[in-house]
């Protein structure tokens, strides 16, 4: 597994929120993408998710090129901004909805899912009940589900208490033992120390080279 | 696979919002009653009651285009019963769409890797919103007549309906008046909500409903056949005592330009939603 991005922009409005983003994600690794407030980390996650078209450069996939091989990279799980799921089903039946979608997926692999980031399975809250830390926890899930061979994770660990931390942190480490690019957007310098294998620090735009996060 | 959007369509977009339609009910219902109270005298004169075909025709009688004459000074008056169940309409399909792209549905498009999945089944959401929209306004009026007169039928009055439209009536079939009523009010509907979610894709929400608003106040105004909700006004059908210069509209060029012009609208919405970087304009 590998993405190479070279002389990647994005322009939004006429203002230039990525500029000349050249680096290549190679599988089994970590990634921690790291940087002020606005400086592109989710922007970058967005283009990878082949959610956003880039106004200029490439990201290869398996040396696909996205949004001209490819629409969407053939296997990836997001976790981009708050997370967003249906109301009125509780959160097994909200994975189970994803689940379908990606057929390969089977109620066991959903209830490990669930288990693995520290939910029952067998809750029958819906998710407007949910606090915001098993919101997070669901969109991890949602994320991790079928074991994707790309996982982007923007700030995962928001709202979630000590312990959901250590259990969440040992659930993408775990992941990563496999062929697989895990790319986490990440503030707090800790956890980015305890997960990522790789640092990457951005500002205004660019991958600085040889920055300290 | 486009079953699962289309039932998370149905249930999120169509049930979820099931509340906003008891707008339309009430609009409906006081349609009924202001016809009902308002015609009172031709009621007694001819001892004919309004059937539930003109129940149909109050609904989607619209007005003629407005012109302007020197000598009789008549300003220009928005029907508003008409354009209400437009507008109600325009409520009811909301920013559903915009709501669904940011939020669960852009899961379903990232799991499926389909936006043309998500976007047909929007289309698909949009006719079965206007089916059952203008089966409810039917269903009212159907209501209304038993609850009324104790009997529904589609008998057409035409000297009761002459007396109160000034319009004559005396020569169209009611198999004619039906689709008037019916079939050329809801592909209109279709139409104008096609326009409002590509609008709504492309800017936001409140820009597409400002839109369609716009949209219904020209067709008012005008009498261009180019005008989509002109084929949902029953007036327009009718030569223009005022106005004779004025064409009026053709049944059968109607549901062919209607269609046409609803299969257009899911074309460009394709393409936006495939070609245009939807979700970057927002971010």
């Amino acid at each position: 597994m590998k993405i190479q991005i070279e002389q990647l922009k994005k322009t939004i409005k006429g203002v230039t929120v990525l500029d000349d983003i050249n680096y290549t994600f190679t599988g089994g690794r970590i990634y921690g993408l790291s940087g002020k407030n606005g400086c592109g980390k989710t922007m970058l996650m967005r283009l990878i998710a082949g959610l956003i078209y880039p106004t200029g450069g490439t990201i290869r996939i398996n040396d696909r090129v996205l949004g001209k091989d490819m629409s969407f990279p053939d296997s990836i799980g997001i976790l981009i901004e708050n997370p967003v799921f249906l109301n009125d089903y509780t959160g097994y039946e909200n994975l189970k909805m994803l689940a379908d979608l990606q057929r390969s997926v089977s109620e066991q692999e959903i209830r490990d899912t669930l288990e693995q980031v520290g939910l029952d399975w067998e809750d029958k809250r819906r998710f407007y009940k949910y606090s915001l830390g098993m919101r997070q926890r669901l969109g991890i899930a949602a994320a991790i589900m079928g074991g994707p061979d790309i996982i982007l994770l923007d700030e995962p660990i928001n709202a979630i208490d000590a312990d959901g931390v250590e259990v969440i942190g040992q659930a993408i480490r775990n992941l990563a033992d496999e062929n697989r690019i895990i790319i986490i957007a990440c503030h707090d310098k800790e956890e980015m120390d305890y997960l990522a294998d790789e640092k990457i620090y951005m500002s205004e735009g660019r991958i600085v080279e040889g920055a300290v996060s | 696979m486009i079953g699962k959007f289309i039932k998370h369509d149905l249930k999120e977009g169509l049930i979820r919002y099931r509340a906003r339609y008891i707008l339309l009910i009430m609009v409906c219902v006081i349609t009924c009653i202001i016809l009902d109270r308002s015609s009172e005298y031709f009621i007694k004169l001819y001892g004919k009651n309004w059937s539930l075909l003109e129940f149909g025709i109050n609904n989607f009688y619209g007005r003629m285009p407005f012109h302007y004459s020197a000598d009789s000074g008549d300003t220009f008056a928005v029907p508003f019963g008409w354009i209400l169940q437009y507008l109600v309409l325009s409520y009811c399909i909301g920013d559903y769409i915009r709501r669904d792209m940011h939020g669960f549905g852009m899961y379903m498009i990232v799991q499926s890797k389909k936006r043309s999945y998500w976007w047909i089944s929007k289309c698909i959401w949009c006719c079965v919103v206007n089916i059952v929209y203008f089966a409810l306004i039917w269903c009212v009026n159907i209501s209304y007549v038993w609850i009324a007169y104790g009997e529904v039928n589609l008998e057409k009055h035409a000297l009761l309906l002459e007396s109160c439209y000034g319009t004559i009536f005396g020569n169209v079939s009611v198999a004619r008046l039906l689709i008037m009523t019916a079939l050329l009010p809801m592909l209109a509907g279709i139409v104008q909500s096609l326009f409002q979610i590509i609008i709504s894709i492309i800017y936001e929400g409140t820009v597409s409903m400002a839109a369609v608003t716009a949209a219904l106040v020209i067709a008012c105004y005008y009498g261009n056949p180019f005008l989509p909700h002109g084929y949902a006004m029953v007036a327009r059908y009718f030569p223009d005592n005022i106005n004779p210069a004025f064409s009026p509209n053709q049944i059968g060029f109607g549901i062919v330009y209607l269609c046409g012009l609803s299969a257009l609208f899911a074309i460009i919405g394709y393409l936006v939603v495939r070609k245009k970087d939807i979700y970057g304009r927002s971010f």
